[in-house]
């Protein structure tokens, strides 16, 4: 089951992305998107060194939505960091398509926890941003935003100042500005932290449905267990500091996922077994 | 002087609602003629206090001879074009300073030492090298303007968004397309803060560096009236000078509000 979850999203990749089959050829399908190997990483602070990630390995396949759950304070914003390439880690290495990852790169994107918007800047103007400064087609940028605007539920707000939309719209409009550059990777801390719950979970059934459709991997950073199964084709577990992971869990739930995916007892079985690590622990739910 | 002081009330008046605006026209009415009043009652002598009809009397014989307008207009130059020079070189130097860091560092130390110096205490030194025209005015002007707007430049590009930052960074920006979108907006109204207060200062400036020497401008013929012992004179150019301050503070504000146009929306989204 797992496996064919992963085989449909690969196929989703190629269909979707023809002019990026020439870097991932179809015939390696095992290989990944990106690979963790070994990190670690300390923070030197006041109080003396501080390790937040120990020995971190993990692998992503391209098209895969893969979640990361832990408590807070243990290296989940710290390994995404380093993934983007805003941060070195101490040893080990990021790969991204096999090249050590050292700054951060075009065909990855990244959302941040409270979707950083410009207030000078109009939403379209925010959401094309990448692209002005990427030196790209901005007219074609604006046409393709103000769809994706549309389709994420923002018609009537693309010439609004970000400081007008409430916290569930910034986000979406963040998921468009990610999405525009046609990422091969997206990178998310925590999207939908800020949200309350019934946008939030209204914000799941919309990303499971624009990662399905985008092809693009995503990494998901959440404390939400019922978020992570519900979006992810596999969750990994982190420790408490120093993060380590702890399981890594097959999601083998049918796509398209929708609001009926949370109703089945095989949805709830895998929250429950995510859980455990939390109840033993003692750490948040 | 009395710019700045008489600056700020008008100001708020007039972002206000017309009953305020009414109120405010008002009070000013009943303090013209209760002034009025209080000099003939008391029957003070015209050479301390001039009445506002003895002042408004001035006022027009002036306007009608021409003698106002060309000193006028000699102050409102030398304070506009002094002030644009010493803000346009306050910012430049501010952005350099920010972007290079160890020339920044390497010029603290003198930036600072001139900054504790009363600015209007070089006036004299720099009419000495710059003449008795508008030129030294000029630059007494640009040198007074310039430290309020260095430092606020200065002060607004330090700070940093982390988050912004990031943003810009994941966005693979070049330093020059980071300080455009990012730095820049964010230390606006930092540096719109610092002309707020130069603009005040490029007043007193050019006034004070009339005081010390010069042929032509208001601060001539203040101390023109004042070997005169013409009080009603005196009144006309102080009246004079409010305006100056009051319009120069309000065009600023008017600039402020457009360049900042989102900070606004905040505010009436509030
Ligand atoms: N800049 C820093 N300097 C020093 N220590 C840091 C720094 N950033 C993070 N840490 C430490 O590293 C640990 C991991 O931080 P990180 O932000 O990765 O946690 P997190 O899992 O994202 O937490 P949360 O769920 O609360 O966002 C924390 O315990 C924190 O104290
Ligand atoms: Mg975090």
């Amino acid at each position: 089951m797992r496996s064919a979850g992963s085989d449909e999203s690969q196929a989703r990749r190629h269909s979707e992305g023809g002019e990026l089959s020439a870097v991932s050829p179809a015939i390696n399908a095992a290989r990944s998107l990106l690979e963790f190997s070994a990190v670690s990483h300390a923070y030197y602070g006041a109080h003396g060194e501080i390790l937040a990630l120990d020995r971190i390995d993990l692998a992503i396949r391209p098209g895969e939505f893969v979640a990361i759950v832990g408590s807070s304070g243990c290296g989940k914003s710290t390994l995404l960091r380093i993934a983007s390439g805003l941060l070195a880690p101490t040893t080990g290495a990021a790969l991204f398509d096999g090249d050590v990852v050292v700054r951060p790169r075009s065909d990855v994107g990244m959302i941040f926890q409270d979707a950083v918007m410009l207030p000078w800047f109009t939403v379209i103007e925010n959401v094309t941003l990448p692209i002005r400064v990427a030196l790209g087609d901005l007219a074609a940028a604006r046409l393709e935003a103000a769809r994706l605007l549309d389709l994420v539920g923002l018609a009537g707000f693309h010439d609004a100042a970000p400081s007008e939309l409430s916290g569930g719209m910034r986000q979406r409009a963040a998921i468009v500005r990610a999405l525009l550059s046609k990422p091969r990777l997206l990178l998310m801390d925590e999207p939908f932290g800020a949200l309350d719950a019934l946008t939030r979970e209204q914000m799941n059934i919309e990303l499971a449905r624009i990662a399905e459709a985008s092809g693009c991997a995503v990494l998901l950073i959440t404390h939400s267990i019922s978020e992570a199964v519900f979006l992810a084709d596999r969750t990994f577990v982190m420790t408490p500091r120093p993060g380590r992971i702890a399981e890594e869990i097959a999601i083998p739930l049918a796509r398209p996922r929708a609001a009926e995916t949370m109703m089945s007892p095989d949805f709830a079985a895998l929250c429950h077994r995510v859980r455990r690590h939390f109840q033993s622990g003692g750490a948040e739910a | 002087m009395t710019g700045p002081a008489s600056v700020s009330v008008p100001a708020a008046a007039l972002s206000g609602r017309n009953g305020e605006r009414l109120a405010i026209v008002g009070i000013l009415l009943g303090l013209i003629i209760a002034w009025e009043v209080v000099v003939r009652g008391f029957d003070i002598s015209p050479l301390i206090f001039a009445k506002p009809s003895d002042i408004a009397v001035a006022m027009v014989r002036g306007l009608r001879s021409g003698l106002y307008w060309e000193h006028l207009g000699i102050t409102v130059l030398q304070m506009v074009i002094g002030f644009m020079i010493g803000a346009s070189l306050g910012f430049a130097l501010g952005v350099v300073i920010s972007e290079f860091g160890r020339l920044g560092r390497l010029m603290f130390p003198y930036l600072v030492a001139i900054q504790s110096l009363p600015k209007v205490a070089v006036a004299p030194l720099i009419i000495l090298w710059f003449g008795f025209g508008i030129e030294s005015k000029i630059v007494v002007v640009a040198l007074i303007t310039f430290f309020p707007v260095l430092i606020n430049t200065l002060s607004g590009l330090s700070i940093v968004d982390a988050a912004r930052i990031d943003l810009m960074r994941i966005m693979l920006a070049s330093r020059w397309q980071t300080f455009a979108y990012v730095r820049l907006p964010s230390a606006a109204p930092t540096i719109f803060a610092g002309l707020n207060v130069a603009v005040v200062l490029a007043l007193t400036g050019a006034i004070v560096a009339e005081f010390v020497g010069a042929q032509r401008g208001l601060g001539v013929l203040v101390l023109q009236a004042q070997a005169n012992l013409d009080t009603a004179a005196m009144f006309v150019i102080l009246i004079f000078l409010a305006m100056i301050g009051l319009s120069a503070n309000l065009g600023v504000r008017w600039l402020e509000r457009r360049v900042i146009y989102w900070a606004q929306r905040r505010e009436s989204e509030q």
